[in-house]
């Protein structure tokens, strides 16, 4: 089992602005130091050059406490871990090359070496893009007093990838929608947003193409126009009037379909506080539910509870949970529950029960 | 005097070009000279003496080879994957770089800020595209002491091989 000091603790357990309709947010910023060639081409002994230099650079500020590891390093269980939490891709954590800087609580993160030497993303619970950019851009701001960044008087910041040449910057955001779901909205809503120069897609999807609980992700494409301020400003608009459009819909169904939408929520409700074994497809279905329950202001239970509970239904974190035999849910778990399968979709359940329960006003 | 390809060995070779206004010479050691097709085939001697740095120069030539010189990252795999291997491709394929985007419409009017510069800080990738600029130039004016100069200074640079980083 990993020790428990290198799993990232929760920032998404934090409440964040227009946290009724947005899960989080998302800002990366991609670098190259100015004097390697670009990963796909760096040996081993340059990729740990550059590990040293940037992770130096990380931690010359007075106060930052970062930890990196190399990938060869890293468990397997934590690989998933920090894919599943958006830090660092499957592939590349099976990279050697590559390497992880990472803050206490995951809010801040560094990967080195996967297409470009350095890629700074920083996560907020919520939507809040200034604030969240605000900690990409202070990192990036401690490593440029020590290294020269590869930079083009015409292009900007140069990448590996022609989408992120100029500011370096991609912005997302996951978005929870189901009003526009259910009233039929959401693909005009898409394609207005496509159509604006945005990507969008599900965030959870099933092999069929389905996405579960009205969960979308929405970013921008590439970093080539204008400076980072508006490349924010502009898709900090696009999202604010999503979220608005999401809050229109749910107030109009309230008034128009009430008993529908307290049917869908105290169904989930039910579920989710009976419930023996969950699985994780299910988790999402209920947790989406239970959060229009709760924004409907139909189900009494707190708004930060609900949404950290999509990183932690998910098999990774389980894994850990079920592997740490002191850990108190574990311990819950009934001696018939043998199944690795049913022992997985149980602690999910516990999980679910635990969040309702420590987040009823 | 010592060789001007190798720099090591005595050179036993010496070589004098004589053009319109100008002479040049080359002193090469027997090895190189065999190398470059110089000693024990008469049939060769017709080679001018700008063919003998031929092969050095040839990565600075975007033209000929299509070929990046610091990371050897080809036009045709940028094309087909987007993606470039260092910094020196975004000034080496410009123009090429550029047509992409445009027709990917990838926008390339950033107007952000830049990362500052480091006090002196010198760019080794950079450093080396210069220097092979300046070899190329040296070879082309047949100021062939010069070149021998730019090119020890690129074999230091590289570590001993000029395909270093590749």
């Amino acid at each position: 089992m990993p020790s428990p000091d290198v799993i990232p603790r929760s920032w998404f357990a934090a409440n964040g602005e227009n946290s009724d309709v947005a899960v989080s947010s998302r800002v990366r910023l991609a670098r190259n130091l100015a004097d390697f060639v670009f990963p796909r081409f760096l040996t081993q002994e340059d990729a740990e050059r550059v590990h040293a230099l940037v992770y130096d650079a990380c931690t010359a500020k007075k106060g930052n406490s970062f930890r990196f590891t190399a990938s060869a390093g890293i468990e397997q269980v934590m690989r998933s871990l920090l894919a599943e939490r958006g830090i660092i891709s499957p592939e590349d954590a099976a990279d050697p090359r590559c390497g992880v800087i990472l803050n206490d609580t995951g809010s801040v993160s560094c990967i080195l070496n996967s297409g470009d030497h350095v890629r700074i993303s920083s996560f907020l619970a919520g939507f809040d893009m200034s604030s969240c950019a605000k900690l990409a851009f202070e990192l990036d701001e401690t490593m440029q007093k020590r290294i020269q960044f590869a930079a083009d008087g015409e292009f900007g910041y140069l990448t590996s990838s022609f989408k992120d040449v100029g500011s370096g910057l991609k912005a997302s955001v996951i978005l929870h929608l189901p009003a526009l779901s259910i009233t039929g909205m959401l693909d005009r809503v898409i394609r207005n947003l496509m159509s604006a120069g945005f990507a969008v897609s599900g965030f959870y999807n099933t092999k069929d193409g389905n996405t579960l609980g009205a969960f979308f992700q929405i970013s921008t494409i590439n970093s080539g126009t204008g400076s980072a301020e508006e490349q924010l400003s502009t898709f900090s608009d696009a999202v604010m009037r999503v979220i608005s459009t999401e809050r229109a819909s749910l107030h109009e169904l309230a008034v128009v379909k009430p008993t529908v939408l307290a049917d869908m929520a105290y169904r989930a409700w039910a579920i989710a506080q009976n419930a023996r074994f969950i699985s994780l497809k299910e988790s999402v279905e209920i947790i989406s539910r239970l959060k229009l329950g709760v924004n409907a202001g139909i189900l009494p239970i707190e708004h930060d509870r609900l949404y950290p509970l999509l990183y932690t239904v998910k098999n990774a974190y389980i894994q850990i949970r079920l592997s740490d035999p002191s850990d108190v849910l574990s311990q819950q778990i009934e001696s018939d529950v043998s199944d690795d399968e049913q022992k997985n979709n149980r602690m999910r359940a516990l999980l679910i029960q635990q969040a309702i329960a420590a987040g009823q006003g | 005097m010592k060789c001007d390809i190798c720099g090591i060995r005595d050179a036993v070779f010496f070589i004098q070009q004589v053009s319109e206004n100008t002479a040049n010479e080359l002193h090469l050691c027997r090895e190189c000279a065999e190398e470059k097709g110089l000693a024990g085939r008469g049939n060769q001697l017709r080679l001018s003496l700008a063919g003998l740095l031929t092969d050095i120069i040839q990565d600075g030539l975007p033209s000929v080879a299509e070929k990046c010189s610091v990371c050897g990252i080809t036009l045709a795999d940028i094309k087909k994957n987007k993606c470039v291997g260092c910094a020196a491709c975004y000034q080496k394929f410009r123009s090429e770089i550029i047509a992409i985007m445009d027709k990917e419409e990838l926008p390339h009017s950033y107007s952000g800020t830049r990362p500052q510069l480091l006090a002196g800080f010198r760019s080794i990738l950079s450093e080396r595209e210069n220097l092979k600029r300046e070899l190329s130039q040296a070879v082309a004016r047949e100021d062939y002491e010069t070149a021998a100069q730019l090119r020890d200074r690129l074999h230091c640079m590289t570590g001993g091989t000029d395909d270093a980083q590749s």
